[in-house]
């Protein structure tokens, strides 16, 4: 399965690693989320 | 004299045979027609006949197909409403229009706000006949004697004329002059939707004085419900009411399929695309006479179509994107944040099971998934597995080969290195696992027929573009991905001739392209190089007047847009290239999805002044 997040202007330029943390969780809790609907298979 | 005068007589006498000949011959024509039409062919002037004779008119429309998920939960069904209809019959006057329209204003309620002056003036003539003839003065008529101006220009002059004040009607002619306006609306002879959702005693009064409203009558319509609220609504469409009828800019189309002015048609995304399968089929009236109707057919309801979305799974993905975007701007830093995106695609078949964007306005969470398909976005490094293929291809780079990572500086260009370190002397598979930059710039190099070294010239050259841009659009980037929705966008197609752009652009930071087109790239590489059409169709089914999905008719196949084209090898070493970007040490998506569940993706980030971000990932 293929899962795209996008979260666009999630940041300050002087604070890049912010902007990855956002997606990261989403992506995160997204993702076991779909695990919980269709398992890990 | 005699023989002049015998003469004479032979001459009538022969003219008179002349003429009896051919009396007898034309009667003999009549005789062999009624024959003809009596007897030889009667069964077939009968039929021309009552062809000739037959009138047939279409009933109110027939609710429309349902809609369903992949797991057959129904996600749009149809409500029954009470409604009023009137239908014109050949006889009937404006003024017997004029009075039913006021006998039915006194004993419902109507909302007349959209009653137009045109629509004002319209009613006045119909009731002040003479008045209105007042104002075409004799030159006008002897325009139109002289074919000059025709009635229709007459009609035009009268609405022209009225003067404002005699339109400044009280509230009740308001409320009659309307219901004359939905009495007339679309085609004369066909049903019209006068009030939907009547109220009980409203319903009876019409029921029990049809004799007093000649042509109103009541019947139970339908409405669109959506038993999981606002999930996914934007995208399902939507559905014009009767007053709206067909939209105007697409008039001819409907009206060459058959359909009336005042016809409800889906006129949004899903309900638009799949129009042809959803609408019902209205019953079918044979005019009889003046006040007789019969039943030729029973209206039907639409197919119902059955989409690859699994609406649980969709109403968790909205609700978690809704969340954090709320929570992210309540974090340091994210003035500019407002809005993220999630697509969740099959990439063996294309179906999508969920899509969502959500956006904070005003510190309301409101919907945003139409962008996926509309609004462009940089893409950042994740366009460098195509990057890579093309490298790959050109012979620009070879499986397993090794590079330095350092700041590259070329002349007329800032210097640009991969991140904060460089990275040393790394392979393939590290340059995608840790998303080196300078691994990307030095193929660009060689794929522009130059090998680096600092502050080189580079040339221009616009066959390296097309390069680039060949591979990209090959997975759908830059290019409709062929959704099965009525409105996309192409993306952005930079035009900007500076040999230094060849550097942002296979990292991702010179073209846009929509969320959609992104995860069609992600999808033909996680299937081994097959580019699918996405879609959200999976199945239709037959109209049931039960409560039961009807009989299934199609199955929505998957569509192979294009391969890509490179060699499996290539191909399967940038699927080893995005395992390491998830698993590997220093990859920079590990810790995106646990372990155990076989991750494999790309990570990216815009370079301008403000940030996007945007990641995916393959679950192998």
């Amino acid at each position: 399965m293929s899962i795209v997040v996008t979260s666009p202007n999630s940041s300050h330029p002087s604070t890049i690693e912010y902007n990855s943390l956002v997606t990261y969780h989403l992506t995160q809790a997204i993702a076991r989320k779909y695990g919980d609907l269709y398992g890990y298979q | 004299m005699t023989k002049r005068k015998r003469n004479y007589e032979i001459i009538i006498n022969k003219r008179f045979i002349l003429l009896m000949i051919l009396i007898i011959f034309l009667f003999s024509l009549v005789v062999i027609k009624y024959i003809d039409v009596m007897l030889i062919n009667n069964k077939k002037y009968k039929e021309s006949l009552s062809v000739l004779n037959y009138s047939e008119v279409n009933g109110a429309s027939s609710p429309r197909g349902r809609i369903y998920d992949r797991n057959y939960n129904i996600i749009v069904d149809n409500k029954s409403l009470k409604i009023i209809t009137y239908q014109k019959s050949k006889k009937t006057s404006s003024k017997e229009m004029i009075d039913s329209a006021k006998l039915l204003s006194e004993h419902i309620s109507i909302d007349y706000n959209k009653l137009t002056n045109r629509n004002k003036k319209e009613y006045l003539c119909a009731k002040e006949k003479d008045y209105c003839s007042s104002l075409i003065n004799k030159k006008d008529k002897e325009k139109l004697e002289q074919r000059k101006i025709n009635q229709k220009d007459i009609y035009e002059l009268k609405m022209e004329r009225i003067p404002d004040e005699k339109i400044d009607f009280s509230d009740e002619e308001k409320k009659v002059a309307y219901i004359y306006y939905l009495m007339n609306k679309g085609y004369t002879y066909e049903e019209k939707t006068i009030k939907s959702d009547v109220t009980d005693e409203e319903y009876a009064y019409v029921s029990e004085n049809s004799n007093l409203l000649p042509g109103f009558n009541t019947k139970i319509d339908w409405e669109r419900v959506y038993p999981y609220g606002d999930v996914f609504k934007t995208i399902l469409g939507k559905v014009s009411s009767s007053q709206q009828g067909i939209p105007k800019e697409e008039k001819e189309y409907y009206l060459s399929k058959g359909y009336s002015l005042n016809d409800r048609v889906g006129i949004s995304y899903l309900e638009k695309e799949y129009e042809e399968y959803l609408h019902g089929e209205k019953a079918k009236y044979e005019v009889v006479n003046s006040h007789e109707m019969k039943l030729v057919k029973e209206g039907l309801r639409g197919k119902d179509i059955v989409l690859s979305i699994d609406i649980n799974l969709q109403k968790d993905v909205e609700e978690i994107i809704s969340e954090y975007v709320r929570n992210t701007k309540g974090e340091p830093n994210t003035e500019y944040y407002d809005h993220s995106t999630v697509i969740i695609q099959d990439p063996n078949t294309g179906e999508i099971l969920a899509m969502a964007s959500k956006r904070l306005v005003d510190g309301e969470i409101v919907d945003n998934t139409t962008s996926i398909l509309t609004s462009p976005i940089m893409p950042g490094s994740v366009v460098k597995g195509a990057s890579m293929l093309v490298g790959y291809n050109t012979g620009a780079v070879h499986i397993g080969e090794t590079m330095l990572d350092e700041c590259v500086k070329v002349a007329g260009v800032q210097e640009k290195c991969s991140s904060v370190d460089n990275l040393g002397v790394i392979n393939d598979i590290t340059a995608l696992a840790k998303s080196s930059n300078v691994y990307q710039f030095k193929i660009a190099i060689r794929v522009n027929g130059q090998e680096y070294r600092r502050d080189m010239k580079m040339n221009f050259n616009q066959n390296s573009f097309d390069t680039y841009r060949k591979m990209y659009r090959s997975f759908g980037l830059g290019e409709k991905t062929g959704i099965d929705l009525p409105v996309e966008s192409n993306g952005y197609t930079s035009k900007d001739k500076a040999a230094g752009n060849l550097l942002d652009y296979v990292m991702g930071q010179y073209e846009t392209y929509t969320p959609i087109q992104l995860s069609q790239y992600i999808s033909t590489i996680a299937n081994g190089g097959e580019r699918l059409e996405p879609h959200l169709l999976k199945e239709i089914h037959s109209s049931s007047q039960t409560d039961e999905i009807g009989v299934l008719e199609q199955k929505k196949e998957r569509k192979k847009l294009n391969n890509i084209n490179t060699q499996e090898k290539y191909i399967n070493r940038v699927k080893e290239g995005f395992i390491a970007v998830t698993n590997s040490p220093g990859g920079y998506g590990v810790g995106y999805m646990d372990s155990w569940m076989k991750p494999a993706g790309k990570t990216g980030t815009s370079q301008r002044l403000l940030l996007d971000t945007l990641h995916m990932i393959i679950q192998k």
